[in-house]
């Protein structure tokens, strides 16, 4: 028995270096290359940082790179204000189609993103006649954000004490006071990784964004593609790279701040 | 859920509403808070009312069960917040901030968070902060809920001494029947969203209006009697075969009642003494020490069991299985309606 648990066990880690190779290899052979000196993207032949430098004088990347940080910043305040707000509402919704409504706010995460593309570029030109490019953008990135934030919103907000906002407008806060200096200090942590989430998600995005850009508009992940199409080069290799860098960074901040105990309103 | 309540709570009053929980106690304070609204009826205070008032506007402040301080601010800014949101100047604030931890005995620990304080101190900073804006009326929703009972006991005798002390009208939230007579002016029983008595802590106890009163504060023995006479000071009832004098207002000849009886106020008499009225022939079978006194039980020879309390030198007709008669004072019952 004891040699058949320990045989499984090694099985186990070995499926668990297998998915985490799976995982990470490619990303791995990604940013190897970035640092190889090569023409061509799939050959080493010593290492150079030329092609982070190279990026520093691509024009057309750095303004890809400059509608990216607009793009994703622009639908991570829209996503954090609505998305704190329809998390603040769901809490307070006491009628029976409560959970229908939640499962509703959550839908632009699984709706597959082709299909809220092609309804968003439709919505643009049909219904709300928005300029496409950066807004059409920012504004369609903010779907699926405030879906996101909505849902770590709220997450945060399971263990809130809603007597502390009675405490608080029983000394004399008004509503509006007691949401700035009790609720919102309160789950700040959840607004804050929920809208670096959008803010990640956002500046990734290529498929929402190929869809409602206009003409002459690119961010990042657009200019990649293209530029992909010519093959891939260790430039793109080392875009890529800093991109994977700035997304994990936001990410471990998203995760911490989540995790992190300022707060909450548990009982003691 | 609360129905049917009318209640006048006076200035300057420590008053308790106590129940068993899910009564409507508690309720009735927030409706008094504020945070819920009465479908019916009025609330006033201080003459006038004050039903659509919001919550933030009412000159009345709550201490919570649970405290419900703000767990991402410190001691000194719990206390303060009341006067920020009444934007008092700053300097006045530090002042009374002051003033109200010496208040509650917390004199230098402001610069703490809630959460490094023990259970009995965050009590006191929901005191001080709830107490800081002078309010005519300090609501507490059961606040010594959560404290083990020495600290419980203290807490009490302060909280009574500091509203005497304040003259701020006290409505009190509790389960606790001790609590609220040792600390109550006067004491509102709530059962079943009703209040059902509404009296000075004596009153509650001597003269209860009903059988779950009785039953509720302190413990009760019940005897069914029927009404057969009365004269000039007393009603004549018949009870477990025996005719007993009781105190009280005059009632139909015939009509069904439920005596109650502290064990307290019972004494037990070798069988065969009959010095006195009010005798019920039992015999004792149970006793037991309670370093107070002794505890009996007797058993009637209807078969229905009584509970006695002895003061511990009346250990001599004590033997557990011997006939004995219990007897009481006339005054010492109080007649409740017959169940229906």
């Amino acid at each position: 028995m004891a040699l058949d648990a320990r045989a499984a066990s090694r099985w186990l880690r070995l499926a668990s270096w297998l998915a985490f190779g799976f995982l990470y290899l490619p990303v791995a052979v990604l940013v190897i290359f970035s640092f190889s000196a090569s023409r061509y993207s799939m050959v080493w032949s010593g290492f150079t940082l030329q092609w982070y430098a190279a990026l520093a004088d691509n024009a057309r990347v750095l303004s890809a790179l400059m509608n990216s940080l607009i793009v994703a910043g622009g639908a991570m305040l829209i996503s954090a204000v609505l998305g704190t707000a329809a998390a603040l509402g769901l809490r307070r919704a006491r009628f029976s189609g409560r959970g229908v409504l939640a499962a509703l706010f959550y839908a632009p995460v699984v709706i597959p993103e082709i299909v809220l593309a092609i309804g968003l570029l439709m919505f643009f030109v049909l219904v709300m006649p928005v300029p496409l490019g950066l807004p059409s953008i920012t504004l369609a990135h903010s779907v699926f954000g405030v879906a996101y934030v909505t849902i770590v919103v709220s997450a945060r907000l399971e263990g809130f004490d809603a007597q502390l906002e009675e405490a608080a407008a029983d000394l004399g806060a008004t509503p509006w006071r007691v949401f700035l200096r009790v609720t919102l200090p309160l789950i700040w942590p959840g607004v804050l990784g929920g809208a670096l989430l959008a803010f990640t998600l956002s500046f990734d995005d290529f498929v929402i964004s190929y869809f409602v850009t206009g003409p002459g508009t690119a961010t990042l992940p657009l200019v990649i593609y293209s530029m992909v199409k010519r093959g891939v080069t260790p430039e793109i290799n080392a875009l890529a790279t800093l991109i994977l860098l700035v997304s994990f960074a936001i990410l471990a901040l998203s995760i911490w701040l989540q995790g992190r105990n300022i707060t909450a309103g548990e009982k003691v | 859920m609360v129905r049917d309540v009318s209640l006048a709570i006076r200035e300057g009053e420590f008053f308790s509403l106590l129940g068993p929980s899910g009564c409507g106690k508690t309720t009735l304070l927030r409706l008094l808070a504020g945070f819920e609204s009465p479908t019916s009826g009025e609330i006033l205070l201080a003459g006038s009312g004050v039903q659509d008032v919001p919550a933030r506007r009412r000159d009345l402040n709550i201490v919570f069960q649970h405290y419900a301080l703000f767990p991402h601010l410190s001691v000194a800014r719990n206390v303060a917040f009341g006067l920020e949101m009444q934007k008092v100047a700053g300097d006045e604030i530090q002042r009374r901030v002051a003033d109200a931890l010496a208040l509650v005995r917390l004199q230098g620990l402001g610069a703490r968070m809630p959460r490094e304080l023990s259970g009995g101190q965050q009590q006191r900073v929901a005191l001080a902060r709830a107490l800081i804006t002078r309010p005519a009326v300090l609501l507490l929703d059961e606040p010594l809920g959560a404290l083990d009972l020495k600290l419980r006991r203290e807490m009490q005798s302060e909280l009574k001494a500091l509203q005497r002390r304040l003259g701020t009208t006290f409505v009190y939230v509790t389960h606790d029947q001790e609590e609220a007579l040792a600390m109550s002016d006067r004491v509102g029983v709530m059962h079943d969203g009703q209040l059902l008595q509404v009296g000075a802590p004596h009153e509650i106890y001597d003269r209860p209006v009903n059988r779950f009163v009785a039953a509720f504060i302190g413990e009760s023995n019940f005897l069914a009697a029927e009404v057969t006479g009365y004269d000039d000071r007393d009603l004549i009832v018949r009870s477990a075969g025996e005719s007993l004098r009781v105190r009280g207002e005059r009632i139909a000849i015939g009509r069904r009642v439920t005596l109650a009886l502290r064990p307290e106020r019972l004494r037990i008499m070798p069988a065969g003494d009959s010095v006195a009225v009010n005798l019920l022939d039992g015999r004792l079978r149970e006793c037991v020490y309670l370093g107070t006194g002794w505890r009996c039980e007797i058993e009637l020879v209807d078969g229905s069991v009584m509970r006695a309390s002895l003061p511990p030198q009346d250990s001599g007709v004590l033997s557990v299985g011997s006939r004995v008669m219990l007897t009481f004072a006339p005054p010492d019952v109080a007649i409740l309606e017959s169940d229906s």
